[in-house]
C-alpha cells in the first residue's frame, strides 16, 4: 500500500496536476457565479479541453470545476438570489436576506468555511470507503453488474423531481440512443441508416454538450432583452472563527448528512442541504431567525451542499456507477481517457486512484484560496451580461465538440441534441435522466446480454448470488417509496 | 374536472413516437441475423424493451393529464412563446446555428465564429461596437491557437487552408 502511494505521489506531483486543480476550483466557481450556467455544463465545455492532458489531469480538472461550481452557485444564491443549482436555492432562503441587510461578506465567508470543511469530510470518506466497496465488488460478474446498473438508474428518480413518469421518458430516449451503431455480438448495424459516421454510435461530448448548453443559449433568446435582478453589494464585514465556531454544530452534521446521502447514487446535493437546513432550524438556539438571515441557515445548507462532493464519486470509482449528472460525465471522461473506473481499476490503476485522491484533498484547500483571495472579482462576474456570454458559449461548444474526433459530424450531433435538448425543457422534460441513461445504457445492455451468454439464455443467473438479490431488492423498495409518496403528493 | 392538456399532448405524443419506434423504426433499422438461438440475445430486443418503456411511461403521463393531482394544471413551467418578436428571434438563432455548421466547411471555423458571435451578440441587444468587434475576433482566434498549437487539434479552415 505504501509502495502504491508513493507512487501516486510521483504520478501527481507534476505542475501540470497542482494548476490542473487550481484552474478547475477556479473556472468551476466563476461557472457557478455566472447566473445561467450550471455545473454540468462548466464541466461539459471542459471536457474537450482535456483530451491533450493525461488522464489524471484531465479528470483532476474536471473535478475542480465540480467541486468550485457546487460552491460557487452560493454566491449568486447570496448575491442576486439567483441559485446556480437547486440545492443553492436552500442557501438563498438565509443568504439572501443576510445581504440584504447589508452582510453580504458575512454570509459568502460562512458559506466559504462550510462548503470547505463539508468538502474535505466528504473527501475523507471517499478515501477511506472507496477501496473497501471496490475489494468487495471484485465478487461482481455480469448479472451482479447488470442488477447494480438496474439499481443505479432508479437515480433517475433523484433527478426527475416531481415528474417520474417525465423522466423515464427522457431516460428511454436516452437509452434509445446508446443502441444505435453496430451491435457488439453480431456486429449487425442498428439505427445507421447508411450514415457511416453512426457505426461507433453517437459520441459522448456532442451530446452532452448540445444537450446541457445548447438548450440554455437557445432559451435565452425567448426571454425579454434586459431582466433586472435585485442585486446586493459585496459588503460589510466578513465572518470571524467566533461565527464559524457558532456553526459548526450545525456545518459538522450538514456535512455528515451530505457524506451519507451523496454515497447513495441518485440523492445528490438539494435533498442533502434542505434535511441539513431544516434539521439546523430545529436544533438551534436561533431557530425563530431562520428565513430571516440567519448565517447559521447559511451554513448548514452550504454544509449539506458540498458534503454529496466527494461521496457521490464513491460509487463511480468503487463500482463504476455515477452518483449523478455531473459523476456520470465524469464517467464518460473516464471512458475517452480510455480507463474505466471500479473495481478492476483499484487492481490495475491503483497509482491513478491514489493520484487523484491527492488532488481531491487539494482542491479543498484551493477552494478556500480562490474564495478568500477573489471572491471581490468572481462575484463581479455574475455582472457579465447574457447576451454576450452565451453566444461565446455557442463559440466554445462547438469548438469543443469538432475537437473530439476532429469531425464536423460531431457538429452536427451537438446541433440536433440541442435542439431535443430545447424542446425536452420547454415541455418540463428533465435531461439528466437522458444523460445519465445514454452512459449506463450500454453497460447495461452489455452486461445482461454477456449474463445470459454465461446462462445459455436461462435469467435465473440474475438471481444466482445474494448480491444479486440485494440490488433486486434495494430496487424495488426505491420503486415501492417512489410510487408511495407519488401517491402520497397526490393525495 | 378539467384536464391537463400539456400532459394530454406529451403522453399521446410518446406513445405515438414509442409505437413508431416499435413497429417501424426498430424493424426498419435494425439488421436482426437469421438465425438467433437465443431471442433476448437478438440486436433488436433491447431497442424493443425501450421502446416498450417508453410506450409505458407515455401512458402514466396520457393518464396523469386525465386526472390531474391540480384541477385546471394545464401550463409549462416556462412561459409560452406567445411574441412573434420572439417566435422570429429563436428561429433566427437556430438558423444561425445551423448555418454556422455548413459555414465551417466552407469559410472554416475561424471565420464563422467570428460572424456567429457578432450576430447573435447583436440578436441578444448587445449594441456597444467596441465589445461586439473585440469578442468577435478575440475569441475564435484564442480558441484557434489554444486547438492547434496547443491541443494539436488541426481544426478546419474552409478555403483558407
Amino acid at each position: 500500500m505504501f509502495e502504491n502511494i508513493a507512487d501516486a505521489f510521483v504520478l501527481f506531483l507534476s505542475w501540470e496536476n497542482i494548476f490542473a486543480v487550481f484552474a478547475g476550483v477556479l473556472i468551476g466557481t466563476i461557472t457557478g457565479a455566472i447566473p445561467g450556467m450550471t455545473t454540468p455544463m462548466g464541466v461539459a465545455l471542459v471536457l474537450p479541453f482535456t483530451f491533450s492532458l493525461n488522464p489524471v489531469t484531465g479528470i483532476l480538472l474536471l473535478l475542480g470545476v465540480y467541486k468550485g461550481g457546487l460552491y460557487g452557485g452560493s454566491i449568486t444564491a447570496i448575491l442576486i438570489k439567483a441559485p446556480g443549482t437547486p440545492a443553492a436555492a436552500c442557501t438563498v432562503l438565509d443568504g439572501f436576506p443576510l445581504a440584504q441587510k447589508g452582510e453580504a461578506r458575512k454570509a459568502l465567508d460562512i458559506a466559504l468555511y462550510a462548503s470547505v470543511f463539508a468538502d474535505f469530510m466528504s473527501n475523507l470518506a471517499l478515501i477511506l470507503l472507496a477501496g473497501f466497496l471496490a475489494s468487495f465488488a471484485l465478487q461482481f460478474g455480469p448479472p451482479e453488474f447488470f442488477t447494480l446498473i438496474i439499481f443505479a438508474l432508479t437515480i433517475i428518480a433523484g433527478v426527475s423531481g416531481d415528474r417520474l413518469a417525465m423522466g423515464v421518458i427522457s431516460a428511454c430516449l436516452g437509452l434509445s440512443l446508446a443502441t444505435v451503431g453496430l451491435d457488439i455480438i453480431y456486429g449487425t448495424e442498428r439505427f445507421i441508416f447508411e450514415e457511416y459516421e453512426l457505426m461507433a454510435g453517437l459520441n459522448f461530448i456532442p451530446v452532452l454538450i448540445g444537450l446541457f448548453a445548447l438548450p440554455e443559449i437557445l432559451n435565452h433568446f425567448t426571454k425579454p432583452l434586459l431582466q433586472d435582478l435585485e442585486t446586493n453589494k459585496l459588503q460589510g464585514a466578513g465572518a470571524t472563527f467566533a461565527d464559524f465556531k457558532r456553526c459548526f454544530k450545525s456545518i459538522f452534521r450538514g456535512s455528515a448528512f451530505g457524506v451519507i446521502l451523496g454515497a447513495i447514487p441518485g440523492i445528490g446535493g438539494a435533498p442533502a442541504a434542505f434535511l441539513s437546513y431544516s434539521e439546523a432550524k430545529r436544533t438551534s438556539k436561533n431557530s425563530a431567525n431562520f428565513g430571516k438571515g440567519e448565517m447559521e441557515g447559511v451554513a448548514a445548507a452550504e454544509a449539506g451542499n458540498n458534503g454529496v462532493a466527494g461521496a457521490t464519486m464513491i460509487p463511480l470509482l468503487a463500482l463504476g456507477v455515477p452518483g449523478d449528472v455531473i459523476t456520470a460525465v465524469i464517467l464518460g471522461a473516464f471512458m475517452i481517457h480510455g480507463l474505466t473506473p471500479g473495481p478492476i481499476m483499484f487492481q490495475e490503476n491503483i497509482d491513478m486512484i491514489y493520484a487523484i485522491f491527492i488532488g481531491i484533498m487539494l482542491s479543498s484547500a484551493y477552494l478556500f484560496v480562490i474564495g478568500k483571495l477573489s471572491i471581490k472579482y468572481i462575484s463581479r462576474i455574475s455582472d457579465v451580461p447574457n447576451r454576450i456570454l452565451y453566444p461565446i458559449v455557442l463559440v466554445l461548444c462547438t469548438y469543443g465538440a469538432y475537437a473530439v474526433n476532429n469531425n464536423l459530424f460531431d457538429v452536427l450531433v451537438m446541433l440536433v441534441m440541442g435542439l431535443i435538448g430545447f424542446l425536452l425543457l420547454r415541455l418540463d422534460i428533465p435531461t439528466a435522466p437522458f444523460l445519465i441513461a445514454f452512459v449506463l445504457g450500454p453497460l447495461l445492455e452489455d452486461n445482461f446480454r454477456q449474463s445470459l451468454l454465461l446462462s445459455d439464455g436461462d435469467p435465473s443467473i440474475f438471481l444466482r448470488s445474494p448480491i444479486t438479490m440485494v440490488f433486486w431488492a434495494l430496487t424495488v423498495i426505491t420503486l415501492f417509496m417512489l410510487v408511495r409518496s407519488y401517491f402520497k403528493k397526490a393525495s | 374536472m378539467s384536464m391537463n392538456r400539456a400532459d394530454l399532448i406529451i403522453g399521446g405524443c410518446v406513445i405515438a413516437i414509442g409505437s413508431l419506434g416499435l413497429w417501424g423504426i426498430i424493424p426498419a433499422g435494425v439488421v436482426v441475423p437469421s438465425e438467433i438461438e437465443i431471442s433476448a440475445l437478438s440486436p433488436a430486443f433491447w431497442p424493443q424493451v425501450v421502446m416498450i418503456g417508453m410506450i409505458m411511461a407515455g401512458l402514466v403521463v396520457f393518464f396523469q393529464g386525465v386526472f390531474p393531482k391540480v384541477e385546471g394544471d394545464t401550463e409549462f413551467s416556462e412561459p409560452a412563446l406567445t411574441s412573434a418578436v420572439i417566435i422570429g428571434k429563436l428561429c433566427f438563432a437556430v438558423a444561425v446555428m445551423f448555418a454556422y455548421y455548413y459555414a465551417i466547411t466552407q469559410i472554416g471555423i475561424v471565420l464563422s465564429s467570428l460572424v456567429v458571435l457578432l450576430l447573435l451578440m447583436m440578436l441578444g441587444g448587445e449594441r456597444k461596437p467596441i465589445l461586439l468587434i473585440s469578442i468577435s475576433i478575440t475569441l475564435p482566434v484564442l480558441l484557434y491557437y489554444f486547438f492547434t498549437h496547443v491541443a494539436n487539434v488541426p481544426l478546419p479552415l474552409g478555403m483558407f487552408e
